[in-house]
């Protein structure tokens, strides 16, 4: 990853803005601290308007805008004249058509609520017209919100208005008022106090009301016929302009996706633009060579960063079923620059331990079937294929140790055991599941010296306790208990062992002042030499236990195995208590379910627990910051 | 027992909070100074705005922008109380976190539709931006009610802008829109209150019902002197909720001639005592004798008890107020007010 800057004449700044998002692959930063002379200066995007023009065009014409393969071939600069002169029809055409829309939508509105009013005096034959008419009442028509209603009931009580409720569904309530005439204003404005809605009764209306109901249900009718037209208004529009949309629409796009990018991340002074970045070495290369070629007078410049000045961001690729356990690393966060990511090794660990506590293969096949319906999007409220590919190696994993074991549906006795009983050979598997642990320690401690030796971090290399010295003071300890096991001897004297972990120890207690020796400064530490003592005797206390439990920690793999046996042993056990075959399968069934999503949630916190807290914690730092390249988007 | 596990870890943390607000010692002295840079570099060097000032610092200093920042820092307590609350009070505090994003909302429909002041909403909005659900570059760009409309779609009170757009086109006033916006946010207030414990009801009521009911009085009397409103339309209009007023009360308020004889209608004697005062002030500031008030209340309560959400509300209120008064400071010293002026404009100076 390297630093570039790149520093040009104003005028190709919007090419070379291209060319960055053209790449894809490149990350520019916001506001560095530049010469003073360069400014964040914003520079009016005339684009925008347009381009939020078209995208609502394309959203009332049912259009979809796809943004990931765009090209970016053919941009010729259109002028905004060009631009408004192609819009400006097509979106009067559509204004038109909605405007029309709203008022069909309103004159519905009106005629529904014409007719909850009307339809309470549907059996009284007068003529409506005769009651707007009347010469010492007024009568008013509207409708509230429930809320609204039952407020205006109580606080109406000063003028001599009457309020009748005629009709009313969950949300509103409909009603007439009556007031004298001399009280209709402050009639008018207490409605209004509660925003009522008024609803007029139609002028030309001279019949009774079951005519008025029938004539308003008429034109509901038409209405909708109306509305199909509009409907085959919009596809033909849609129909004839497609292609010249999506046309405009790339260009606007990219046009003001560049000005949006020149205006956040360049400085500007009167006649340059200067920006900064990041750029993976071998994007770079390419890279400088089209901008040196294709506009000599832009100037480019890059510069490997010092890792401690300033943190890269980290590029961080794995295959797809890699991305999904990807996931839950970054729980823990994001690898440094520079720093091994741990998302293969950790999703291997995942699966192996996973297997060897849930090693079923009848609920391994569950797994393994829940997986592939995910992944083929056949269970609707999981829509993260990432959550397949979990499922499925997971089950195919507990699937394999299955019949190792000789386990189907928690039974131990309906297929023979390809490897081992593990429940009979209770004290053999524990230590086969330490000894496994033991491997991944050792393992995540390479990966801790790879990882210093790659950053340079020498003293951490030699002397921390995940380091050179700790990793020999491990090994050291391990051939010695086991050759004390094995063959009741130490490897070397007594005394002499005594000396090399001494030794061993030493150097991790005085890691800060052997370090600043390596690197060339003197033999001491930078904090008070009192406090330094008391707190890595803490920590080389904590180490030296850390050796052992981070080891011991990995009896749990086994005791899950064993776990899973007498889970499954207790299933068993109450579908046989049962006489009845039906029930006794109904208790399999059941409590095979409960096994794996108890055990199945269970395992997979605890194999968490055991991946971040022995294994992260010896080489991984997680303190990181994804890579995130510009793109179109 | 649930209110056992529920506070003391946020109430804890708040308190160590509470003793870094400032103390009378710094009003007086950001009284005293001279220029919007100093009390700036007042505020960076001596107290805990200090990480919100960070960006503007070492750049020349305007008021606005000094303000903006500040008031950011308050709706910045929302994030990392989230972090101590369980998930009912989470929705009560998001809750009354949006009295910001109403009030950001009342700015915009005045600005863009009355006034258009350039640059003024990016200035002024504090809340509304940090909103997911809207493109608030597009919300700074609209220019009519219904661009509005379009943005705000997908937030809870867009209904209330549809309601009214009808209405709005017709008298271009949004006097109503502002009620009812006001309106609704104390009515699921309350609503999200009904389901606390009996004592944090108490306190909800002290707090805010107190706040309502001062509310209410100051519309009341206001409407009073300033416009001729019928009793029913004033009783549509106030916060239907009420606290040491009742709703008789409220009634005869509303029927009154004369705004100086509201006080006869009141029987709770500290509000009384009160509208008296600021009823009888020369300075016509009204408002700042009930904020006074609240916040003499919130001073007791702030220590009474350590299980229930007083702390909560009482810290919040406090945070405004402090931030309040800090502005009045900040505003009285760029137009060069005399210190003693400053001072009485001030929510803790006691009335």
């Amino acid at each position: 990853m390297k630093k570039f800057q790149i520093l040009g004449l104003k005028n190709k700044i919007d090419l070379i803005t291209e060319e960055i998002v053209k790449n894809s692959q490149i990350e520019l930063l916001k506001k560095e601290k530049i010469n003073k002379d360069f400014k964040y200066d914003q520079v009016e995007n005339f684009y925008k308007p347009y381009f939020n023009r078209l995208n609502k065009i394309m959203d009332s014409l049912n259009l979809d805008q796809e943004i990931k393969n765009i090209n970016f071939e053919q941009l010729n600069k259109f002028s905004l004249e060009e631009l408004e002169d192609f819009i400006n029809p097509i979106e009067k055409k559509i204004n038109k058509l909605e405007r029309i829309t709203k008022k069909l939508d309103a004159e519905e509105k009106r005629l529904n609520n014409l007719i909850r009013h009307v339809y309470v005096m549907r059996n009284i034959d007068i003529e409506l017209q005769s009651l707007k008419n009347l010469s010492y009442v007024t009568l008013i028509f509207g409708s509230l919100s429930q809320e609204r209603y039952k407020r205006l009931i109580e606080n109406v009580t000063e003028i001599p208005i009457l309020v009748l409720k005629v009709n009313e569904d969950q949300e509103r309530v409909w009603f007439f008022t009556f007031a004298k005439k001399n009280y209709q204003q402050k009639a008018l404005d207490i409605l209004n106090s509660v925003n009522f809605n008024r609803i007029e009764l139609p002028d030309r209306v001279k019949e009774q009301p079951k005519d008025i109901l029938n004539q308003s249900r008429h034109r509901l009718d038409k209405i909708e016929i109306i509305r199909d037209q509009i409907k085959l208004e919009f596809k033909k529009l849609k129909h004839r302009y497609q292609q010249h949309l999506f046309e405009y629409y790339r260009q606007a796009l990219i046009f003001n996706r560049i000005t949006d990018v020149n205006n956040s991340f360049y400085g500007k002074s009167d006649y340059f633009f200067i920006t900064t970045g990041w750029i993976s070495e071998e994007n770079e290369t390419e890279f400088e060579k089209l901008i040196s070629n294709k506009y000599p007078e832009v100037l480019y410049s890059s510069q490997e960063v010092e890792f401690a000045e300033e943190e890269p961001p980290t590029i961080i690729e794995n295959p797809d079923w890699i991305k999904s356990f990807s996931s839950l690393v970054k729980l823990y966060g994001l690898p440094k620059y520079g720093e091994i990511d741990p998302s293969l090794f950790f999703a291997l660990s995942y699966i192996l331990l996973f297997g060897i506590m849930f090693g079923d293969l009848g609920q391994g096949l569950i797994f393994v079937l829940l997986g592939l319906a995910v992944y083929k999007n056949k269970i609707k409220f999981i829509t993260d294929q990432g959550i397949g590919y979990i499922l499925i190696s997971l089950g195919s994993s507990s699937m394999l140790f299955g019949t190792f074991y000789g386990s189907i549906f928690g039974m131990e006795d309906l297929i023979p055991a390809l490897l081992i009983r593990p429940m009979e050979n209770i004290m053999v598997w524990l230590g086969f599941t330490v000894m496994i642990g033991i491997f991944l320690l050792i393992i995540s401690m390479i990966f801790n010296l790879f990882n210093s030796f790659k950053n340079k971090d020498y003293k951490e290399a030699f002397f921390s306790d995940s380091g050179l010295s700790g990793l020999i003071l491990y090994l050291f300890l391990l051939s010695n208990l086991a050759a004390y096991g094995l063959q009741n001897s130490l490897l070397i004297p007594l005394p002499l062992t005594l000396a090399v972990v001494i030794i061993l120890l030493l150097l991790i207690f005085f890691k800060e002042p052997l370090g600043n020796l390596l690197v060339g400064k003197k033999f001491s530490v930078d904090k008070k030499i009192s406090e330094y003592l008391l707190e890595s005797i803490f920590e080389l206390f904590d180490s030296a236990l850390g050796y052992l439990s981070n080891t011991l920690s990995f009896l749990r793999v086994g005791a899950f195995t064993l776990n899973h046996v007498g889970l499954s042993m207790a299933v068993i056990i109450l579908s046989e208590m049962v006489s009845n075959s039906a029930g006794s399968l109904l208790i399999l069934i059941a409590g095979n379910i409960v096994i794996m999503v108890l055990e199945g949630v269970v395992v997979g916190i605890q194999i968490l627990r055991l991946e971040f807290f022995e294994i992260f914690s010896k080489f991984y730092s997680g303190s990181g910051r994804e890579f995130k390249p510009l793109n179109i988007e | 027992m649930a209110a056992l596990f529920q506070y003391p870890a946020i109430n804890a943390k708040l308190k160590a909070l509470s003793s870094k607000m400032l103390k009378e010692e710094d009003f007086q002295n950001l009284i005293e100074l001279n220029s919007v840079q100093e009390a700036f570099n007042y505020l960076y060097d001596n107290t805990y705005y200090h990480k919100d000032l960070e960006d503007i610092s070492g750049q020349e200093i305007h008021r606005r922008q000094l303000e903006l920042n500040l008031k950011k820092s308050l709706v910045f307590s929302e994030d990392f109380l989230n972090k101590y609350l369980s998930s009912d009070l989470k929705n009560f505090v998001e809750h009354y976190f949006k009295k910001f994003e109403i009030e950001d909302l009342k700015i915009i429909l005045r600005t863009i539709l009355m006034e258009n002041e350039e640059d003024y909403l990016s200035d002024n909005l504090i809340y509304i931006d940090r909103n997911q659900k809207i493109n608030f570059n597009n919300l700074i760009q609209a220019s009519s009610y219904e661009e509005i409309q379009e943005v705000l779609k997908e937030l809870h009170y867009a209904e209330i802008l549809d309601e009214f757009a009808e209405q709005y086109q017709q008298n271009k006033n949004l006097f109503q829109i502002e009620m009812t916006l006001d309106f609704h946010y104390f009515s699921r207030l309350n609503d999200l209150a009904a389901e606390f414990s009996n004592k944090d009801q108490k306190y909800f009521n002290k707090i805010i019902g107190t706040q309502i009911d001062l509310l209410n009085i100051q519309w009341i009397y206001r409407i009073k002197k300033y416009y001729n409103l019928s009793s029913g339309e004033i009783l549509n209009y106030i916060i239907p909720f009420h606290f040491k007023i009742t709703r008789e009360e409220l009634r005869k308020m509303s029927q009154v001639d004369n705004p100086n004889n509201l006080v006869k209608q009141i029987s709770y004697a500290p509000y009384q005592r009160l509208l008296e005062k600021a009823v009888e002030d020369v300075n016509n500031i009204f408002e700042r004798f009930f904020l006074n008030y609240i916040f003499m209340q919130l001073q007791q309560i702030k220590s009474e008890s350590f299980f229930t959400i007083s702390n909560i509300l009482a810290y919040l209120y406090l945070r405004e107020y402090e931030l309040r008064d800090i502005i009045t400071i900040i505003e009285g010293i760029r137009y060069s007010l005399p210190d003693d002026r400053i001072k009485n404009f001030l929510i803790r100076k006691e009335v």
